[in-house]
């Protein structure tokens, strides 16, 4: 069973890298409109793989992700400012966008991960706020004007950018692949069993904690750095709070911890947001609140435990990751 | 001038800690009687300050008649609120409730969004003013902190001299035990969860006589009443008052002497420093 399942492991990560080529050819192909489309989707992507990363595999549920796509973009913002006279290539920005995210991760979550649960949470969103407020008042950072790059970085250029988040997501993709399987996720789904006895049974959780919110923290990061290369801009809404609720509803309807929900629930959602966005451009979010309560009482381990809810009943012996 | 200036802060502080307190009671009862920690707080405070503005702006009402109107909403979105949703979710495992009330405060504050424009509104209601050696006492503070303490002060006396309050006392001690010495508990769960979200629109009809409302501004509102409940320890209603006393000081201060701006920060700052150094809250016993 256990051979099978690793096996199955393994097919989820080709469906998802050969839906990332597909994509990523055709995005390559289309216009640019269908390009800076089909960007927005991969950002998604990006974001719920990243948080999956954490949040997913160890079921700690974190509602300040978006912090470290701020930072990411606000670096690379200031990195583009300073450095106007000896440019360097855009893509180094945005490395050290995501390095910093994850070192921000790590002394953020150097004490607040020591808390579980419920209070993990709210200190997630404390921090997210308090991040945003420093940033808001902070006048080398532009304060609530933000800092605007425009003529400092390369201009607007889709396509480059386009294979910038795609590099991106084949990563995070192969990345949360490993985690899976490593010992790592291996650790991080006993701490989502039970910490305690994790924790009794040699598991060091609280090292595995962090390494793996950083982790996640490092590719927000990246997604934040590229963000603002396209709008050549950095401000405080990219620490909007309406950003987690994109980014956890979509790996609640894809599935919690698992390598192709993140991808299923992400593209599902995008799609149906961006056409609700348009039929209904003011309900859209009322609808995404009454779509998380509906899937949190009625699907909590999304699309990918509803399939294999099928699969047990159809008495296949295999299931999806 | 340097004591003029301290006076007027510490009386903002007080006045403003007393009308914070009110909402993170609402809180502190519901997360006691249920282990729900409600997200959602901060949109129904500015449910309830669109409650008397709307009332104001529209028959020209008094906000102090307003207020039973806040009561009445709060009362009917809370039995609402635990009919059709928090029934389903209560003592289910791991992080449910949360997320489900995330999506409530979600629909609620888009709902608030859609209705009234996202637009910033004052209630332009103001109560007279007292000057005493030279410091302000604002009446659209006093008025509130009043009324919040009264409130407060009546709740204690039901909780502690009821046979109603003691079973939800007994409730939030502990579920199992009151429910063996014959305490309907979901009855108490449906009766408390809806006088916490009374209390928090109630105090939000509070709030609406000093902070700008914008539909979009629940957030350091649920923030601000987390801070309270952790530090003044949760299910304590006291501990809330006193806790309220603090961050309502701690903000006062750091708009005096830094800049208003950083005040919620510092909330937040205290926040996170409360969930690390002392996560029972002021006072509570180490487990």
């Amino acid at each position: 069973m256990m051979s099978t399942k690793n096996l199955l492991g393994k097919s989820s990560l080709i469906i998802s890298l050969a839906f990332a080529v597909v994509v990523g050819i055709i995005g390559f192909m289309t216009e640019a409109a269908t390009t800076a489309y089909l960007y927005a989707m991969i950002e998604l992507l990006i974001l719920a793989y990243s948080l999956n990363i954490f949040t997913g595999f160890s079921g700690y549920v974190n509602f300040g992700h978006v912090i470290y796509y701020g930072l990411g973009a606000y670096v690379v913002a200031v990195l583009a400012f300073n450095l106007v006279a000896t440019p360097l290539p855009t893509f180094l920005y945005v490395i050290a966008g995501g390095v910093f995210a994850s070192l921000a991760a790590i002394a953020i979550g150097f004490p607040v991960l020591k808390l579980r649960g419920d209070y993990f949470a709210i200190a997630t969103l404390g921090v997210n706020e308090a991040v945003k407020v420093i940033i808001i008042n902070t006048k080398q950072l532009g304060e609530s004007r933000g800092i605007a790059i425009l003529g400092y970085i390369p201009t607007y250029d889709i396509k480059g950018l386009y294979a910038m988040v795609m590099v991106t997501l084949f990563a995070v993709i192969l990345f949360t692949y490993f985690v899976y399987k490593s010992r790592l996720g291996y650790g991080l789904r006993a701490i989502k069993d039970d910490e305690d006895v994790a924790e009794a049974m040699g598991v060091n959780t609280r090292r595995y904690k962090i390494i793996s919110y950083s982790l996640g923290a490092f590719f927000a990061g990246v997604a934040g750095g590229i963000i603002t290369l396209l709008y050549a801009y950095a401000f405080p809404d990219y620490f909007v709070i309406g950003r987690t609720i994109d980014m956890l509803v979509a790996l609640v309807l894809g599935g919690f911890g698992t390598i192709l929900g993140p991808l299923i629930g992400s593209v599902l959602y995008y799609i149906v947001k961006d056409y609700l966005l348009i039929r209904f451009p003011f309900y859209h979010q009322i609808i995404f609140g009454v779509a998380l309560i509906v899937l949190i009482l009625f699907l909590p381990s999304g699309i990918v435990g509803l399939i294999n809810r099928l699969l047990m009943k159809k008495g296949k012996r295999f299931r999806l990751d | 001038m340097f004591l003029d200036l301290l006076a007027q802060t510490i009386v903002t502080g007080v006045l403003v800690g007393l009308i914070l307190s009110l909402a993170s009671i609402g809180m502190t009862i519901i997360f006691g009687i249920m282990r729900i920690f409600n997200i959602a707080s901060g949109d129904l405070v500015i449910l309830g300050c669109y409650v008397i503005f709307w009332l104001n702006a529209v028959f020209a009402l008094d906000p102090i008649i307003g207020f039973p109107v806040a009561i009445l909403v709060g009362a009917v979105l809370g039995a609402g609120l635990y009919y059709f949703l928090i029934r389903h979710i209560v003592r289910t495992v791991g992080l449910r409730s949360l997320m489900v009330l995330f999506g409530v405060s979600s629909i609620l504050s888009n709902s608030m969004l859609v209705a009234w424009e996202p637009l910033t509104r004052t209630v332009p209601v103001f109560y007279p003013n007292w000057v005493v050696a030279e410091v302000v006492i604002p009446g659209n503070k006093l008025l509130p902190a009043i009324v919040s303490v009264i409130t407060t002060i009546v709740l204690l006396v039901v909780l502690n001299y009821t046979y109603f309050g003691r079973s939800i006392r007994a409730t939030v001690s502990n579920w199992k035990a009151a429910s063996l010495v014959g305490i309907n508990v979901n009855k108490i769960y449906a009766a408390g969860f809806t006088i916490g979200i009374t209390l928090t629109v109630f105090s939000g009809a509070l709030i609406s006589l000093v902070y700008p409302i914008e539909p979009y501004g629940g957030l350091p509102f649920s923030l601000y009443a987390f801070t309270i409940v952790i530090l003044g320890t949760v299910g304590d209603p006291v501990g809330c008052l006193v806790a309220g006393l603090i961050i309502g000081l701690a903000t006062s201060f750091t708009g005096s002497y830094w800049t208003q701006g950083m005040a919620p920060a510092v909330s937040y700052i205290i926040l996170v420093l409360t969930f690390l150094i002392r996560p029972e809250g002021l006072f509570g016993k180490r487990r």
